[in-house]
């Protein structure tokens, strides 16, 4: 943690460059959705990836450097780790319903 | 008593309290939107099953994309007020806070104004799948009532809220009484027939006792029916009605009404198209509401998508090619007459009992403002070739439904987290003159969970907004 004085003041200019890529990094998202057409007209899996992509790299800026997570306390890791587990359980749960084998069985679902 | 680490960090494990409740929250955040999220993939991946096209880019971008700015700036000026409070400079302090909750308002400000355009735009879906964008002139169903069939059991009278405006429910009851409908008359009337009736009983079991006989059961309350003294004229909102036929309206509070029903059709100001779920596009329902001008813009913007994509070598984009925006041109002459004798046959039939709608329509709710002209077709669609009519609020269709619901509860966090914020800074002067090292610990939590906000919205907006 930036605790010291001259160390908040050395952050300042940080947290306006990070201010800036995150600006920069929104018009991409939109500039993306103009310009760039992955995968033919209109919105496709290619777009998603693309969209994501930029999304992600945003919110670990904003993770990094807003919430200080680039040097944080290792007890707050523990707690994100824990918590980025069970958020990919909670993603998956779609793709585990899409392989349901009891449907597949029957010839019924999606 | 001092609790301890409210302001210095536990040796152990460096933290003081406050921060790590605050992760712990953050933590059971992720899961919630988490969760949201994932319910956002599974409806979109199981599309076909239940809402099919799924709307893909049909939200203005411009609201999204001013609000994600306006989080972002609010990111970096909420860290600039900790820095602030950090560096003891209270001034500044208060600048960036008061930006901040600005910045709050301005988010919640565009929010606002685009739900309300969401929920003044109207879709209906014809029997054949056209669907009509635009805004609702006239919604209701009219009828002209010479009897009221009171249901005694009932006490309230939500059937009068249907009365059009300066007629007075003057009726005249079975013994040629004439009354003044209200609640009152009809709590008053309800005492009295239920005393007349427990009288009744307790004469029949005085006199089953006199005679030996077991005394026959109680009798209910009977319907009563009211004639109107001068027909009235009812314009009752379809979704408060249970059930209606040519003769006869049983509203939600099972009052009815009996005599004829004028018109139970909805005028609707067409300004978008959409056949994207239309078979026949050529012989569409639409073409029978809208007149042949408007046909030949469609196929046109077809013609020309397809020529264009043919050029350049890409699929065209179905939502695109397959809906004409902001039409313009007029309802064909005579309206539904005309549209009635061509095929769609529901619309010949006299209307059956029908099940109110249950999708969200609501009374004529044509927003004020500049929406309406004489350029955008204004038809009258007979209510029997409706399949379904809503505003584009959670009702209208599934990517609504999750829409609303994780924009809405996003905005509730911001204004929760802004509430917060506001508190610090309105409220916490004195805390900052005692101990600034503690306002700056509840301003840095603060400021974390406005971070998370602001990380929310980075994935909504590109998720709602852009695919």
């Amino acid at each position: 943690m930036a605790d010291s004085a001259e160390d908040i003041r050395k952050h300042t200019k940080l947290y306006l460059n990070v201010l800036y890529a995150l600006i920069v990094g929104t018009f991409i998202t939109v500039g993306a959705y103009w310009f760039i057409d992955v995968g033919g007209e209109g919105f496709s899996v290619g777009d998603a990836v693309l969209g994501l992509l930029i999304a992600t790299t945003k919110a670990t800026l904003v993770a990094l450097f807003f919430m200080h997570l680039n040097h944080e306390k290792s007890l707050i890791y523990k707690v994100l780790l824990f918590t980025f587990f069970f958020f990919l359980g909670l993603m998956f749960l779609t793709l585990f319903a899409l392989w349901d084998p009891i449907q597949e069985i029957l010839g019924v679902g999606y | 008593m001092e609790i301890p680490y409210a302001i210095t960090a536990r040796s152990d494990t460096g933290l003081w309290n406050a921060k790590i409740g605050i992760w712990l929250f953050l933590a059971s955040e992720v899961m919630l939107f988490g969760g949201l999220f994932s319910g956002y993939v599974f409806l979109r991946m199981g599309v076909g099953d239940i809402d099919n096209p799924w709307p893909e880019r049909q939200l203005p971008i411009l609201p999204g994309f001013i609000n994600t700015l306006v989080l972002i700036v609010s990111s970096v000026l909420v860290v600039f007020a900790w820095a602030s409070l950090k560096l003891r400079e209270y001034k500044k302090y208060q600048l960036y806070m008061a930006g901040v909750i600005l910045c709050a308002l301005a988010f919640l400000g565009i929010k606002s104004v685009e739900y309300w355009g969401k929920f003044t735009h109207y879709g209906v879906k014809l029997s054949d799948q056209t669907i009509f964008e635009g805004y609702v002139h006239k919604n209701t169903i009219d009828f002209e009532a010479t009897d009221l069939l009171l249901d005694p059991r009932q006490t309230r009278l939500n059937i009068l809220e249907g009365l059009e405006e300066g007629q007075e429910p003057l009726f005249k009851t079975p013994d040629g009484e004439e009354v003044l409908l209200n609640t009152a008359w009809l709590r008053s009337y309800r005492v009295q027939a239920r005393n007349a009736l427990v009288e009744a009983q307790r004469a029949e079991i005085e006199a089953a006792e006199a005679e030996g006989r077991p005394a026959s059961p109680p009798t209910q309350l009977e319907r009563l029916t009211l004639t109107a003294v001068k027909p009235l004229k009812f314009a009752f909102n379809p979704k408060r009605v249970r059930s209606y036929s040519a003769d006869q309206v049983i509203y939600q509070d099972l009052h009815s009404v009996q005599g004829k029903l004028v018109d139970d059709s909805i005028v609707f100001e067409v300004h978008d198209i959409n056949l994207q779920s239309v078979k026949d596009q050529e012989n569409a329902l639409a073409w029978q509401f809208v007149d042949d001008g408007i046909k030949k813009q469609f196929f046109d913007h077809q013609a020309k998508i397809l020529k264009d994509t043919e050029e350049r070598g890409v699929k065209p984009d179905e939502y695109e090619l397959n809906v004409l925006k902001h039409v313009h041109g007029h309802a064909r002459e005579p309206g539904p007459a005309g549209a009635e004798k061509q095929k769609g046959g529901a619309a010949e039939e006299e209307p059956k009992e029908v099940k109110p709608d249950t999708g969200g329509a609501t009374d004529a709710a044509s927003p004020d403002g500049d929406h309406h002209g004489d350029e955008y077709p204004v038809v009258t669609i007979p209510r029997a070739m409706k399949l379904f009519m809503s505003n584009h609020g959670p009702a209208y269709n599934t990517y609504y439904s999750i829409y609303f619901t994780l924009t809405g509860l996003h905005g509730l966090h911001v204004l929760g987290g802004a509430l917060v914020l506001a508190y610090f800074l309105f409220f916490n002067k004195k805390l900052y003159l005692q101990n600034p090292e503690h306002l700056a610990n509840r301003v840095e939590v603060g400021g974390l969970f406005w971070h998370f906000v602001d990380l929310v919205w980075i994935f909504l907006f590109p998720i709602m907004y852009l695919m």
